[in-house]
């Protein structure tokens, strides 16, 4: 299993999170908190929801499921603001990373939610075998 | 109760949202259920208001006890 493993050099992540705990969040009152995890463009398309809670949880645990794939194929460490997760143009989320050294990353995502919990799944490739 | 044992109370309870019979000098993250990685943010986006400075991705990762937010406070405090 670990031969196949490091033959393909993937790493998965996975979280899951409670959407409640961003039900309270205000734009200008809790900036500081915002922006410690989200880039500007991710705070404009979640506030432009009428449920901004499901987008931005949704988009916590895919930060959180990226750092865990991240951490099981290069020990890299990056923060929240440096993932960042938008909607392609068929409205598949995916990741770009706003930090030098991570080009050569595949990153899979895929988001979920219900009524009260919001998860996500990730799996990075490592395009540039050594 | 120290002053700076005051704030590092006040500044976890209002954070996490827990009790100040929670915070003891042993208290870590993953401790309570509220301090996991979303709450230790909303800890360390309260103490960048209070001190107007931004906080490292590296001390972020060692604020993780109340006696290394202890010490960080007692710092600034202190104007170092």
């Amino acid at each position: 299993m670990d031969e196949i493993s490091h033959a393909l050099d993937l790493g998965i992540g996975v979280d899951i999170i409670t959407i409640k705990r961003f039900e309270s969040l205000v734009p200008d009152e809790d900036q500081t908190f915002l922006d410690s995890i989200f880039t500007a463009q991710e705070l404009n398309y979640c506030f432009s929801k009428g449920t901004p809670a499901e987008h931005l949880a949704a988009r916590y645990a895919g930060k959180e499921a990226v750092i865990k794939a991240l951490t099981s194929v290069k020990k890299v460490s990056v923060n929240y603001r440096e993932i960042e997760i938008f909607n392609n143009n068929y409205g598949v989320p995916e990741v770009r990373f706003n930090k030098k050294g991570l080009e050569k990353l595949k990153t899979y995502l895929s988001l979920s939610h219900c009524e009260d919990k919001a998860l996500a799944f990730v799996i990075i490739e490592v395009l540039d075998h050594e | 109760m120290d002053e700076i044992k005051e704030q590092v109370v006040t500044l976890l309870t209002e954070a996490l949202q827990i009790g100040p019979e929670e915070v003891t000098e042993g208290l870590t993250f993953g401790d309570v259920p509220q301090w996991d990685s979303l709450g230790h943010m909303m800890v360390m986006a309260a103490l960048e208001e209070k001190y107007g400075a931004e906080i490292s991705t590296e001390t972020i990762a060692e604020l993780v006890n109340y006696k290394a937010i202890y010490s960080y406070i007692e710092k600034q405090s202190n104007g170092l």
